[in-house]
């Protein structure tokens, strides 16, 4: 049972020095009789304990560029503007396997994805072709459906798994992506995300990873008991809203649905964004041509592939 | 080494590199301070950087009589309630989730997981029971908390940062660091660990 002396207020007072010195004795004496209170002083130094343990993040490399780009935009906004800088637009569509790779060892032009260019909307079409729209260009649902349909047009037959990605209120087609019926989804747990991504796998993936030695068949388990089925009909899936809003973010948020390393997952568009935004080293690469795909997946928690996926 | 009262003064007669100096300085602390409310490295850095900017267009305005934290951390509590404000209706769907499902806690607990693959199942489950419980705490307890603990802030100065009284700092810290307690108690009691609050988010599916 609680101690109800106004003195157990001050317990955490005391841990942290925050207490005068006769103040701190009165507490000490009144804990060292109440056996209430001399639990609840080690309990508390145990959660503060506990709490101090989680590490410190760090700061992003391009922090001070990134605050130097919003300090010149919002001096260079008409007075009233300036209290916050223009943030980026989330929708963004890309095609193409991911790799992250330092921008020393970047090739050419055309094929990088520079943080600076945070406004820009990146359309993939084809394989390696990448087309990028005038700074500040919002495209509507529309629109980008159309571009959509033309880089699906312009898409090689013999690279299946280069394929484009596509935003949609919760519903997406995978008609491109598989002939399969029924679809196991499963909250990405390996991401960093806030909003974490739900990876699609079909039937024939999970026997694949049933019978490969490198996946750990405990996790495997562990994985499926927490994936939900659902039917691709006519093309489509749609993700049940109860399920996907925990790990897409709020409802109604636009989704995109994209190929890394031979995996589908659908990510909110939002958390995909800023994934693209902190990674200012991440360069959008199109698959080295004839290079297969790792087609096979491994549960998401588990194996070196794990280590690949992008995360928030 | 000048002082940061020093490099405000310069910046205002309109030394950029006084500037830098700032924010060299105080980054990692205001990030972190805004990743413990957000849980989201992108947004927290985003939220720091809103700081360093309302600091930078509003130069003239500090005075030398407030001590720079004190000023600086204001700064962040009012770019907290911005944002709260900006993000009410969105909170509001994210709070009824995770009432039901606690699919947002569960993000977060697993973000400390990813960052430490090498941990041990023990340290991870309490890594992240940890920031579950933190991100339970209601926000006015929470923002005291974390200048407390992160920031290392005194209740004096925690006070003056949030403008409360110091009673009112350390009855907030008392109840933020109880609930964390009661909060670890809990989450630490669920041996099966995270897997099961997807399960139930699953099983709700």
């Amino acid at each position: 049972m609680d101690c109800t002396d106004p003195l157990r207020e001050d317990l955490v007072a005391l841990i942290q020095g925050e207490l005068e010195a006769a103040r701190a004795d009165a507490v000490r004496a009144h804990a060292e009789g109440c056996a209430a209170c001399r639990a609840e002083l080690e309990a508390l130094r145990g959660a503060l304990e506990a709490a101090r343990a989680i590490p410190q993040v760090q700061v992003s490399e391009n922090f001070n560029a990134k605050l130097r780009e919003r300090i010149a935009t919002a001096k260079a906004a008409p007075a009233g503007e300036t209290q916050r800088a223009k943030r980026p637009s989330s929708r963004r569509v890309v095609s193409g396997n991911f790799g992250t790779r330092r921008r020393e060892e970047k090739r050419g032009p055309g094929m990088r994805y520079v943080a600076a260019a945070a406004a820009v909307v990146l359309v993939a079409v084809g394989v390696a072709r990448f087309v990028i729209l005038p700074k500040g260009k919002d495209l509507t649902a529309e629109e980008l459906m159309a571009l959509r349909m033309k880089a699906l047009k312009d898409e090689r037959r013999d690279a299946p798994e280069r394929w484009e990605t596509v935003l949609g209120e919760n519903a997406f087609d995978v008609a491109q992506a598989t002939q399969a019926e029924k679809l196991y989804l499963v909250p990405n747990v390996n991401s960093r995300a806030y909003e974490t991504c739900i990876v699609a796998y079909t039937a024939d993936e999970i026997d694949a990873m049933k019978q490969s030695k490198g996946v750990d068949q405990k996790q495997l388990e562990a994985m499926m008991q927490r994936a939900i089925t659902a039917t691709v009909v006519g093309g489509e899936i749609r993700l049940p809203k109860d399920f996907a809003t925990p790990y897409l973010g709020r409802k109604g948020s636009k989704l995109v649905l994209l190929k890394l390393k031979g995996r589908m997952e659908v990510w909110s568009a939002q958390a995909f964004d800023s994934y693209l935004e902190n990674e200012p080293n991440m360069e959008i690469v199109p698959n080295p041509s004839g290079a297969t795909p790792d087609a096979q997946g491994v549960p998401p928690q588990t194996g070196a592939a794990a280590k690949q996926i992008p995360a928030v | 080494m000048k002082s940061d009262p020093e490099l405000m003064a310069a910046l205002a007669a309109g030394d950029e590199g006084a500037f830098e100096v700032l924010v060299e300085r105080h980054r990692q602390g205001l990030v972190n301070f805004f990743h413990r409310l957000v849980w989201e490295h992108a947004l927290a850095e985003d939220l720091a950087q809103d700081v360093f900017l309302k600091l930078y267009l509003h130069k003239e305005e500090y005075t030398p009589q407030a001590k720079f934290t004190t000023y600086l951390y204001r700064i962040a509590r009012n770019c907290w309630i911005d944002h709260l404000r900006r993000t009410k209706s969105e909170r509001k769907n994210r709070s009824l989730d995770a009432e039901t499902d606690e699919g947002k806690s569960l993000g977060v607990a697993l973000q400390v997981k990813a960052e430490d693959p090498g941990a041990t199942v023990k340290k991870d489950e309490l890594a992240d029971a940890v920031v579950e419980a933190i991100d339970e705490l209601p926000e006015e307890h929470k923002i005291v908390f974390i200048l407390s603990e992160v920031k290392g802030m005194r209740y004096q100065e925690i006070s003056e940062t949030l403008e409360i009284p110091v009673g009112t700092v350390k009855s907030r810290m008392f109840h933020a660091v109880q609930r964390l307690r009661k909060s670890l108690a809990r989450l630490l009691k669920d041996t099966t660990g995270p897997w099961q609050t997807l399960d139930e988010a699953a099983e709700k599916a």
